[in-house]
């Protein structure tokens, strides 16, 4: 379906609008059900601990290390609390 | 090298960006570790302390192509598959890139964001039912659930 048959199903002329409310409602969508899942990876560095979320990423599903000896990316824990620190002099 | 990397790693999540730790459990490293309640007393995360070429993944749902170039639910001439290509920059002539179901919702959509706009939040109410009902409808759409409940042997039939 264009974007133009909604429109019409809709009884706009609003182009701009309606392409962003159909944005929305695919976000929405995406956010309540697993439609298009994909993957993205990146490189761990040696003392670094924060990375960033990939910036159309909707839903998190799961975060995955992978694990050099198996060769295989294997899902890791979430910690729930934020940890508390007690001293970080980029602990190593 | 990374082993057993289910159980000596974890992540919280912060915002737009994730914390990624290793959970240290000898108590050679008691100087600068953190602790948190999820782990024993023993365990302390520490900073990742190797480089790992693509070694972090994310799984998740995403704008991926919201926008095409052709019908993505319908066969070609040939009877083949569509192969789509992403429009960045849509307008009128874009498709949406959502089976049918999931398009008549977004139809729903638009139409519950025009009552609201003119204040009509009745019909807006009932447009975002209509919304969600067709979700769960393409959702329902790809799995056959099949229930069955036990019959107790005295029950009238």
């Amino acid at each position: 379906m264009t974007v133009q048959e909604i429109m019409e199903r809709t009884g706009t002329n609003e182009t701009g609008l309606v392409i962003a409310w159909i944005k929305d409602s695919i976000h929405l969508i995406q956010s309540t059900y697993n439609e298009n899942i994909g993957t993205w990876s990146t490189a761990i560095t040696d003392g670094t601990r924060d990375y960033p979320i990939p910036a159309n990423l909707i839903k998190v599903m799961s975060i995955s290390v992978l694990d050099t000896q198996d060769k295989q990316y294997k899902r890791i824990r979430r910690i729930v609390h934020q940890p508390t620190i007690t001293k970080d002099n980029d602990p190593e | 090298m990374s082993k057993n990397v289910e159980n000596s790693w974890a992540f919280y999540i912060s915002g737009r960006q994730i914390q990624l730790y290793q959970v240290a459990y000898s108590s050679s490293a008691a100087e600068g570790v953190i602790r948190v309640p999820e782990f024993s007393s023993e365990a302390k995360l520490i900073y990742p302390n190797e480089t790992i070429a693509e070694g972090l993944m994310f799984q998740g749902t995403a704008f991926i192509e919201p926008f095409v170039d052709i019908e993505p639910n319908e066969l070609t001439g040939a009877g083949a598959m569509p192969v789509t290509t992403e429009v960045a920059d849509p307008d009128e002539t874009s498709h949406v890139n959502l089976n049918r179901m999931l398009t008549l919702a977004c139809v729903d959509y638009v139409q519950a964001m025009l009552e609201d706009r003119k204040g009509d939040i009745a019909k807006k109410e009932y447009y975002i039912k209509e919304f969600y009902s067709k979700l769960a409808d393409s959702e329902s759409n790809k799995r056959r659930n099949i229930m069955t409940f036990p019959v107790s042997p005295y029950a009238l039939r």
